[in-house]
């Protein structure tokens, strides 16, 4: 039996990778994804060297299932690159992302969103390194056992994570917040939020319960509501590191808890529709009392430690939601004082606006947590947002962004 | 974190591989190798999750429709087969043999799941 098979089959792989479509509007998203065929290429080669490697040993009666393992390993590049290079997630999602990784002050070239069977991340290295090959030890003789070490640095060098969308929510907007939860695994040492975990009750899922508090903080209402959704058609049961989602909301909705309690902290009208999105929650929420009895007063003291640390940690960084939506207001206040030539470009839109847009079928240029947070009402949490207005108003945002930008130059 | 993709699958039906491979090449050569060491990694755990979390079902399509028994049946071979690669050296010819159908099995297990 000839291992010539898995070599042609390889190449053909590699031609489908090389005519995958990287073009977009946005030259950051052509050129990631024109990294992210060099790194499947690379992935390739690694197989590859197995293939090499196997076809060196003797082997008689195995042959024929290794042949058909190696097989295994083409059709799983195969299967990724339609994720990756035909996501339907509108590429404006990157925009949503973008922002996150711009306000925490964190590089962003690193990065590209890929369809997935639900909202992940793992980088490229690590699904080859640590999942594909784990524990397969490199094929002998030793010499191509060299060579696969230097592909897989390589391909470590200039790694990329892929941040999967659960492949169903490309056209449900209200969903899209879910990402930045995924991104802030990334920057769960570096935003030093582990440090926290020494303070905490001990939980094998802290680290998601310590994301969610600073997502929620950070991004504002219209994640609680994400997750909430989410949990409506999508009733999770808890994995060992993943506690069930309604944890996660009932950690999420600690925080509007708060924002309604204290009416002042929030403009109109996003002061009432935190009440409606809590009510929202809570009717997810109560389909899942049980599982939230059991871990409540867990939660509840995490919570009450880590709020303030944490919000003094996004503090350091940026403004957290309640401080950024004040300032937003009043910057709208200003702008609308300048003289008219200035305008469009430097018109800061509130969650008002962005209401008013939406009626109209005019994308609105707010920022992302701006533009979320605007549909987080009873009227938008039952019927959706229109996507097209979602990503039409992301484009509009990153386009006026940068001009902005360049003009400051 | 339970992967949601094809690739916790793929390793391990890899590691099964290794033991084809690792097995044989102990009959050719009448000595231990790595190979079988890879295998004897492989737990009952990880491939209880290849048969039946998500990530299998897209490697394996409708591998949703294996059945308890068959799960139960392959994991057993797989874990028998392990006791017989670990004390390999004073194996005798027939459990060796016994060990190399049960891991035919087990990727023509895999082999159906994907094709049925």
């Amino acid at each position: 039996m000839s291992f010539d098979v898995v070599f042609k089959t390889y190449d053909r792989v590699k031609d489908h990778v090389k005519t995958q479509p990287t073009g977009s509007a946005y030259d950051f998203v052509t050129q990631r994804l024109q990294r992210m065929q060099v790194l499947f290429t690379k992935w390739l080669e690694v197989y590859e060297l197995y293939a090499k490697g196997y076809k060196s040993e003797m082997l008689s009666w195995s042959a024929p299932y290794v042949i058909w393992d190696l097989s295994v390993f083409g059709n799983v590049i195969e299967e990724k690159l339609p994720d990756v290079f035909g996501a339907r997630m509108p590429k404006e999602v990157f925009i949503l992302v973008e922002d996150l990784f711009y306000q925490l002050g964190h590089g962003h070239d690193f990065y590209v969103l890929a369809d997935g069977d639900s909202f992940a991340q793992k980088s490229v290295h690590d699904e080859i390194y640590s999942q594909s090959l784990k524990n397969l030890s490199t094929p002998r003789p030793v010499k191509p056992s060299g060579e696969i070490d230097r592909v897989l640095n390589s391909i470590k060098n200039e790694d990329m994570v892929v941040f999967y969308c659960e492949r169903g929510q490309y056209d449900n907007a209200l969903s899209w917040p879910l990402l930045v939860h995924e991104c802030l695994h990334w920057f769960y040492t570096i935003e030093r939020l582990h440090l926290l975990e020494a303070k905490c009750p001990k939980a094998s899922w802290i680290d998601e319960v310590l994301i969610d508090i600073y997502v929620t903080n950070f991004f504002g209402p219209a994640y609680a509501t994400s997750l909430a959704s989410y949990l409506y058609s999508h009733p999770h049961e808890e994995t060992i590191t993943h506690p069930h989602f309604a944890v996660r909301l009932y950690t999420s909705a600690k925080y509007l808890h708060e924002l309604s309690e204290s009416p002042k902290s929030l403009p109109s009208p996003l002061d009432v529709h935190v009440t409606e999105a809590l009510q929202y929650i809570e009717t997810v929420q109560k389909q899942h009392e049980v599982v939230i009895e059991g871990v409540k007063k867990e939660i509840d003291e995490i919570y009450a430690i880590t709020k303030q640390p944490i919000q003094q940690l996004i503090t350091a960084k940026t403004q957290p939601f309640t401080a950024f939506v004040r300032e937003t207001e009043k910057q709208r206040g200003d702008s609308l004082k300048l003289p008219k030539e200035r305008f469009p470009e430097t018109h800061v839109l509130s969650t008002k606006d962005v209401l008013r847009y939406y009626s109209l079928g005019i994308p609105a240029a707010a920022s992302p947590r701006v533009l979320f947070n605007s549909f987080i009402s009873k009227e938008f949490l039952e019927k959706g947002v229109e996507p097209l207005f979602m990503k039409e108003s992301l484009k509009k945002w990153y386009v006026r962004e940068f001009w902005k930008r360049t003009i400051k130059l | 974190m339970i992967l949601s993709n094809t690739v916790l699958a793929q390793n391990v039906i890899g590691r099964i591989t290794h033991g084809l491979i690792g097995l044989d090449l102990f009959i050719q050569e009448k000595r231990d190798n790595e190979y079988l060491h890879d295998f004897l990694s492989l737990t009952a755990q990880e491939l209880g999750l290849a048969l039946t979390t998500a990530s299998v079902r897209r490697l394996v399509p409708n591998s949703h429709r294996i059945s308890f028994d068959e799960s139960a049946e392959l994991t057993t071979q797989v874990l028998q087969t392990q006791v017989t690669v670990r004390g390999i050296a004073n194996a005798n010819q027939e459990e060796i043999d016994l060990a190399v159908e049960n891991l035919k099995k087990a990727m023509r297990l895999f082999y159906e799941l994907y094709r049925r």
